[in-house]
C-alpha cells in the first residue's frame, strides 16, 4: 500500500514538531480560558523564550559546541526589527536614524522577515571566524562576538539610544503568536535536524575526526547551524521586542545567556523535546520561587523567601542535572514514535535494494593505482617511517603487516591525509595528493576505517551510513539507497534502524567497514578490522572483505595483525619493522621469508639481527 | 606477591577481560603474550586502578586492591609502566625520576635510588637537564623503567616495552629487566612476540580474548604450544599447516 | 617621552591585571580541562569581601580598614577559601566530564555567586575606597606615573617569578606539571589528584584574590559583575596564548592589555567607546591567523 506507506513516513517525520506543537497548544488554551491576566504573561514570555531555546539548541544540539554569545543575535534582530516598525513619531524621541529609516514605518510581519534575516546573516559572518577554531575555542571565542556587538550597541547612540531603554515598540505578540512561532521554529528545526544539513553536523558531533574522514565539511556545517541558529534567536529577540514594546542593549548580557543555556541543559541539549520541555520545566521552576519570594500564605503564617531566590534556585537546578543527568530530563532523546513500522521499513529499504544489487557491478578498471613513493616520517627526532614505498591497484586485496609500532597506521596516515610525511609523496592514479586534506581525498577515493572504529555512537547504523554518502557528494535520497544497498549486500539490513552504540562488538566493527564503502571508495583501507572478533567472525570478515573488490570495484589495503584472516583474503602482502619494508609477496612467499618470521613473532637469534 | 582472579572488566558494554586469572610470584619475572586486543593492556590499567573490574579480585601480599585508586595502588607498591612511554616531555629527565619518588619520605633512600638509577641507565645520566620529550624512543624507555622503580615498587608492570623500538633497544631494554629480575624485583610484562617472552620469562601466560589460554614456566613451554595458544586453533594438524609461517 | 612611557605603564599596569587573571584560568584548565568562568567572581567576593555585608549603597569598611598586610591576608584567605570550596562542591563531582560540561558548570557557579551577592549586598555599584595612597603620582626618571601601577607590575612581576619557581623547584609544583601533561600517568607514580587539584584551585584563588585588590583600588567601585570584564579579557588571552599554557596566558594578557591602550590611544574620540569590539576584533583576528593560538599545546590536541 504505497500510500499508507507515504503517510506514515511523512507522519514519522513530522512526529516531534507535531506532538509538541500539540502538547503547547493545549497549555495555551488552558492559560488563555483562566483569563488570569499574569498567567497569560507568564505563558507568552515562556514561548518567547522557547523560539530563543529552539534557536539555541540548533547549534548547540547539533553540533556539541557550547555557544555563549547566541544573545548578541537577538540583540541585533530587536533592534534591526525596532527601527523598521516603530512609528516615525517615537523614533524621532529617541534615535537619530537615516532619513529613509526615521520616515518611514514599515508592517510588522515582512519586518520581521527582514530582520530576523539580518541576525541569520551577522551570525553567517561571525561564524566564519569563530569556526576555524577547535571545540572550547569556539565556545570562548562566542564571548568575544558578545562583547564586541554589546560595546559597539551601547555606543551607537543614533541608533541603538545608547545605554538607555528604547521605549515604544509597537505591541503585537500575544500568547498565539509567540506560539505560532514556536510551531514554526520547531518544524524548521525538525526539517534542518533531519536533512543531509543536520545528519551532517551531528556526525561531527558524535566523531569529528571520523566525521572528516567520510568527507564532511564540518567547518561548513557548523556555519550553517550557527547562521540558523542566530536566525532563529532573531525572531526570539523580535517577538521580546514587540511583546515588552521596550529593550535595552544591558538587557542582551549573560544573565539571560546563563538562563536560556540553563533552560537547554535542563531539557536535554541533545533533543529538540529536550528545549521545549527544558524551556517548560525551567520557567516554572523559577516563577514558583519568585511567588515564594512575593511571600505566600501558608495556613496561619506568610511563608517569605528572599529576593533572589529564584535565581540562585536555576543555578543549582542546573548543577544537578549536569551532575546526574548530563543529557537532561529527556535524556536526549525526542518523543518516540508509537506505531512500530520498522518491519516495513526495514523490508521496504531490502526489497528496492536487492533490485538494485541484481544489476551487474560497473567493471573494474584496473589500471588505477595508488602509490606512496619513498615516504618517510619523523616525529621529533623519531623516524616512525623512513624511505617506505607502497603500491595498491584497484581490485587487488593489499595486506600491510608488520609488530605493533613498526609503522603501518602512520603509513596509512599518510595515504588518507590524516599526516603529513616529511619527505616523499603520493599519488592516486599519477596525480600527486600528498598536500590534499583528508577530506578531499575521501571525496576522491579514498576511505578508511579506523581501530578505534570511531561510530557516531548517537546515531543508526543507516544515519552512520547516510552521513558517508552524504560526505562524498551524494543527496540524501541516494545517500540512503547507497546506505541500503551496502546494507542489504552484508545482510545487516535488520539492524539498519538500531543505534550504533548499542550494537555489540563484531556488529560496531562491521558497521565501520559498511561505512567505509558507503563512501564508494576507489581504495578502503581496513584498520585492524579483526581486533578482538572470534574466529567464527573472522570467518564472516574474511568472506566479506574478500567479495569487496568484486561488488565495489575498489582496492582494499589491509593492516590486521590477525595472521589467517591476512593470509586468507590478500594477494599480496608487504611486512614493516620499525618503520621499513623488509619483505613484499604473496602470502606463500611471506609465510616462508626468515626475515618476517625473525621480526613479527621475533626471534631466538635477535642478537645477531640489528 | 601479586594475585589476579578471575577479573573481568568491561569497555561500556563490551567485555575486554572476560575471567582472566593470574599470579607473580616474589622476585619472578612474569609475561603476558596475546594478539593485540587480547585483552593484555586492559588487564595492567586493572591492576593499576585505571580502570574497575565488574567481577573479580586483585591482591597485593594478601591484600585486597580491588578497586582503589591509582594513586593509592602506587603507593601500596604496584608501579605501572603504560604501553607508548609516556614520559612528561616538558619536564627535564631529572624531574621526571623525582615525579616517581614524589610520594615517599625517606629522603636519604631517594636519593641512593636517584644514582642506583643512573648506573642502571647511563644514558639518562648524560640527559638530566633536557626535557623528558626531546629523547629517543629507547632512552624514553629507559626512562620509563627507570622512573618506575623510583617508586621502590613491590611489583613493576611493564607493558610492551617493545613497542616501537628497534631490535637492539629491545634486547636492552629486556637485559634491563632480566637483571631487575636478578636482583630481586617482581615484574609483570606484557608482550606480543612469543619469542621473547620465552627468552626473558620465568613463567609465560598466554591470553585471548580475554582469557588465560595457557600458563606454564617457560623452559617447559615451546614455540609451538605458545603459538597455538597464541592464534588459538582448535584443529591442531589444519590449522597450523594453514597458517604456520 | 613622557606621553609614551605613561602609555607604556598604562599597557603594562593592564596586561599585568589581564595576565593574571588569565593564569588563574590557565593552570585550571591545564590541569583539570575546566575553563573557569567562576573565576571573576572570585575577584569580585575578594572585593566585596573589604566592606560590612549590608544591601545599603554606602558600603562600610570592614577588612579594607585593617592594616595593609592584615587585610591583604585576609583577602587572599578567604578568596582561597571560596576556591577550594567550589572545587569541592561544584567541580569535584563532576571530575572526568568533558570540558563542555565543566565549562558550563562553571557558568552555573558563576551564576549563583553573583545573584548571592546581589541578594547579600544589593545589586546598585558601591563606592570602596582601598589605599587611597596608591592614587598619588611619584617620578620615576623624571617621567610621572601613578603608584599604582607600578604596585600593579612590581607585584606581577613577583608573582610570575614566584609562579615559575613554585612550578619548577617544589615538589608539587613539578607535579602539578606532570599532572598538566598526563594526570593518569602522574597518578600511576602516586601523585595524588585530589592534592594537585585543590593546589591548582588554591594558586588561582589566590592570583584572583590579587587581582581583586589591584583593581578595587584602580576602579574606586564595585558590582556585583565586578570580575566579569576581567574574565572575558583573561578567556581570550588564554585562547589566544593556546589552551593550557601557562606562558601563554601570561604572553595573551599582556597582549590583550597592549591591545586596549593601542586602540585607546590611536582611536578618535568618536570610536573611543567601541574599544572594546576593536580589541575584541583584533584577538578574532589574530585568531584567524593562529586558531590554536601563540604556543600549541600537544596534549591538548587529539590524535588519530
Amino acid at each position: 500500500m504505497p500510500g499508507q506507506s507515504r503517510l506514515f513516513s511523512i507522519g514519522r517525520y513530522l512526529w516531534e514538531p507535531a506532538t509538541l506543537c500539540a502538547g503547547l497548544l493545549i497549555l495555551t488554551i488552558a492559560a488563555d480560558l483562566s483569563q488570569n491576566g499574569v498567567l497569560i504573561f507568564v505563558a507568552t514570555n515562556i514561548l518567547i523564550q522557547m523560539v530563543m531555546v529552539i534557536g539555541l539548541y540548533v547549534f548547540i544540539g547539533n553540533s556539541g559546541i557550547l555557544a555563549f554569545g547566541h544573545i548578541t543575535y537577538a540583540m541585533i534582530g530587536a533592534y534591526a526589527d525596532a527601527w523598521l516598525t516603530m512609528s516615525p513619531f517615537k523614533k524621532s524621541f529617541a534615535l537619530n536614524l537615516p532619513d529613509f529609516l526615521a520616515n518611514h514605518s514599515f508592517a510588522v510581519f515582512p519586518s520581521l522577515l527582514v530582520a530576523g534575516l539580518a541576525s541569520g546573516i551577522l551570525a553567517l559572518l561571525t561564524g566564519l571566524p569563530l569556526m576555524r577554531m577547535g571545540g572550547i575555542a569556539i565556545s570562548i571565542g562566542t564571548f568575544a562576538v558578545l562583547v564586541i556587538f554589546n560595546t559597539i550597541y551601547q555606543n551607537w547612540g543614533d541608533w541603538t539610544f545608547g545605554s538607555s531603554t528604547l521605549v515604544g515598540i509597537p505591541l503585537y505578540v500575544t500568547e498565539w503568536v509567540a506560539l505560532a512561532w514556536v510551531c514554526a521554529a520547531l518544524v524548521v528545526a525538525t526539517v534542518y535536524q533531519k536533512s543531509r544539513f543536520g545528519l551532517a553536523l551531528r556526525s561531527s558531533r558524535e566523531d569529528e575526526v571520523a566525521a572528516h574522514s567520510v568527507g564532511i565539511h564540518v567547518r561548513r556545517e557548523r556555519i550553517i547551524g550557527f547562521a540558523l541558529s542566530g536566525l532563529f534567536m532573531g525572531v526570539g529577540g523580535i517577538l521580546q521586542a514587540h511583546f515588552l514594546g521596550s529593550i535595552a542593549v544591558s538587557a542582551f548580557w549573560i544573565p539571560v545567556t546563563f538562563i536560556l543555556i540553563a533552560m537547554l541543559m535542563v531539557g536535554g541539549q541533545r533533543s529538540l523535546t529536550g528545549a521545549v520541555v527544558g524551556t517548560l520545566v525551567l520557567s516554572i521552576v523559577m516563577q514558583a520561587l519568585r511567588q515564594l519570594e512575593a511571600g505566600l500564605q501558608v495556613a496561619s503564617f506568610n511563608l517569605q523567601l528572599p529576593h533572589g531566590l529564584s535565581e540562585l534556585g536555576a543555578a543549582l537546578l542546573m548543577l544537578v542535572i549536569l551532575l546526574l543527568r548530563k543529557n537532561g530530563l529527556t535524556n536526549g532523546r525526542e518523543i518516540p514514535w508509537p506505531f512500530p513500522d520498522e518491519a516495513r521499513m526495514i523490508e521496504e529499504g531490502r526489497a528496492k535494494a536487492l533490485v538494485r544489487l541484481a544489476q551487474p557491478p560497473q567493471p573494474l578498471d584496473r589500471t588505477s593505482r595508488l602509490e606512496a613513493q619513498d615516504v618517510s616520517v619523523q616525529f621529533g627526532g623519531l623516524a616512525a617511517i623512513t624511505k617506505v614505498t607502497v603500491s595498491v591497484a584497484r581490485g587487488e586485496i593489499f595486506g600491510l603487516i608488520g609488530p605493533n609500532g613498526a609503522g603501518k597506521t602512520t603509513m596509512v596516515n599518510v595515504l588518507t591525509g590524516f599526516q603529513a610525511p616529511t619527505t616523499g609523496q603520493v599519488l592516486l592514479n599519477g596525480t600527486d595528493i600528498t598536500r590534499v586534506t583528508p577530506r578531499l581525498r575521501t571525496q576522491q577515493g579514498l576511505a578508511r576505517s579506523f581501530q578505534a572504529v570511531r561510530l557516531f555512537k548517537d546515531m543508526t547504523v543507516l544515519d552512520n551510513l547516510e552521513v558517508a554518502g552524504i560526505g562524498t557528494g551524494l543527496t540524501r535520497r541516494a545517500a540512503r539507497d547507497r546506505a541500503w544497498d551496502i546494507l542489504a549486500w552484508m545482510n545487516f539490513e535488520d539492524k539498519a534502524l538500531v543505534r550504533a552504540d548499542t550494537l555489540p562488538y563484531g556488529d560496531e566493527r562491521r558497521v565501520g567497514l559498511a561505512r567505509v564503502l558507503a563512501t564508494a571508495p576507489q581504495f578502503a583501507f581496513f584498520d585492524e578490522p579483526a581486533a578482538g572478533m572470534s574466529d567464527r567472525e573472522c570467518d564472516d570478515l574474511m568472506q566479506l572483505i574478500s567479495d569487496i573488490p568484486g561488488r565495489f570495484g575498489c582496492g582494499v589495503l589491509l593492516i590486521e595483525h590477525n595472521m589467517r584472516v591476512v593470509m586468507g583474503v590478500c594477494q599480496r602482502i608487504q611486512v614493516m619493522d620499525s618503520g621499513r619494508t623488509i619483505a613484499e609477496g604473496t602470502a606463500a612467499e611471506i609465510q616462508t621469508n626468515p626475515a618476517v618470521i625473525r621480526a613479527y613473532l621475533g626471534s631466538k637469534s635477535e642478537k645477531t639481527y640489528a | 606477591m601479586l594475585e589476579v582472579e578471575t577479573i573481568e572488566v568491561s569497555y561500556g558494554r563490551i567485555p575486554a577481560v572476560r575471567g582472566l586469572s593470574f599470579r607473580v610470584d616474589k622476585g619472578e619475572l612474569v609475561t603476558i603474550v596475546g594478539p593485540n586486543g587480547a585483552g593484555k593492556s586492559t588487564t595492567m590499567m586493572t591492576i593499576a586502578g585505571a580502570l574497575t573490574p565488574t567481577r573479580g579480585l586483585i591482591r597485593l601480599g594478601g591484600v585486597d586492591i580491588t578497586g582503589k585508586r591509582p594513586e593509592e595502588i602506587a603507593r601500596l607498591g604496584i608501579s605501572f609502566v603504560p604501553e607508548g612511554r609516556h614520559v612528561f616531555s616538558q619536564l627535564t629527565v631529572g624531574e621526571n625520576l623525582l615525579i616517581g619518588a614524589d610520594m615517599r619520605r625517606d629522603r636519604a633512600a631517594v636519593r641512593s635510588d636517584y644514582d642506583r638509577a643512573l648506573a642502571y641507565f647511563p644514558i639518562l645520566k648524560e640527559r638530566l637537564e633536557m626535557p623528558g620529550g626531546k629523547l629517543s624512543g629507547g632512552e624514553q624507555q629507559q626512562l620509563v623503567i627507570a622512573r618506575a622503580l623510583m617508586t621502590r615498587p613491590k611489583v613493576v608492570l611493564v607493558d610492551e616495552p617493545s613497542l616501537g623500538l628497534a631490535p637492539i633497544i629491545v634486547d636492552l631494554v629486556y637485559d634491563i629487566l632480566r637483571k631487575l629480575r636478578d636482583e630481586g624485583s617482581t615484574l609483570v610484562v606484557v608482550e606480543q612476540s612469543t619469542h621473547r617472552a620465552l627468552e626473558n620469562a620465568d613463567r609465560i601466560y598466554v591470553v585471548r580474548n580475554g582469557q588465560v589460554t595457557l600458563e606454564g614456566a617457560s623452559a617447559k613451554l615451546t614455540d609451538k604450544d605458545l603459538e597455538n595458544a597464541y592464534f588459538g586453533f582448535e584443529d591442531k594438524t589444519d590449522g597450523v599447516a594453514a597458517v604456520h609461517f | 617621552m613622557q606621553g609614551f612611557i605613561q602609555h607604556l605603564a598604562d599597557a603594562l599596569s593592564l596586561g599585568s591585571l589581564f595576565a593574571l587573571t588569565a593564569l588563574g584560568i590557565s593552570l585550571l584548565f591545564g590541569i583539570m580541562r575546566l575553563v573557569n568562568f567562576a573565576h571573576g567572581d572570585l575577584i569580585t567576593i575578594g572585593a566585596y569581601a573589604l566592606i560590612v555585608p549590608s544591601s545599603n549603597p554606602n558600603a562600610v569598611m570592614f577588612i579594607g580598614l585593617w592594616p595593609v598586610l592584615d587585610t591583604i591576608i585576609a583577602i587572599c584567605a578567604i578568596v582561597v577559601a571560596l576556591a577550594i570550596l567550589c572545587e569541592r562542591l561544584a567541580f569535584k563531582p563532576m571530575r572526568g566530564a568533558n570540558p563542555s560540561v565543566l565549562m558550563i558548570a562553571s557558568f552555573a557557579v558563576s551564576y549563583f555567586l553573583q545573584n548571592a551577592l546581589i541578594m547579600i549586598y544589593g545589586s546598585r555599584p558601591k563606592g570602596v575606597n582601598l589605599w587611597p595612597a596608591l592614587a598619588q603620582s611619584v617620578s620615576v626618571g623624571g617621567v610621572r606615573l601613578q603608584l599604582l601601577q607600578i604596585v600593579t607590575i612590581v607585584t606581577t612581576l613577583v608573582l610570575l617569578c614566584g609562579l615559575t619557581l613554585f612550578l619548577r623547584r617544589s615538589a608539587i609544583g613539578r607535579q602539578m606539571r606532570a599532572a598538566s601533561e598526563n594526570f593518569m600517568m602522574a597518578r600511576f607514580l602516586g601523585v595524588r589528584a585530589n592534592l594537585v587539584i585543590a593546589a591548582a584551585f588554591a594558586i588561582s584563588g589566590f592570583f584572583a584574590a590579587v587581582v581583586s585588590l589591584l583593581y578595587v583600588v584602580q576602579r574606586g567601585t564595585i558590582t556585583y559583575d565586578f570580575g566579569v570584564p576581567l574574565v572575558m579579557a583573561a578567556f581570550v588571552a588564554t585562547v589566544i596564548g593556546g589552551m593550557g599554557s601557562v606562558l601563554g596566558a601570561v604572553l595573551g594578557g599582556f597582549l590583550v592589555g597592549f591591545a586596549n591602550v593601542f586602540f585607546q590611544v590611536v582611536l578618535p574620540m568618536s570610536l573611543r567607546g567601541d574599544r572594546d569590539a576593536f580589541v575584541y576584533g583584533f584577538v578574532i583576528l589574530v585568531l584567524l591567523v593562529r586558531p590554536a593560538g601563540l604556543i600549541k599545546v600537544k596534549s591538548v590536541q587529539e590524535r588519530v
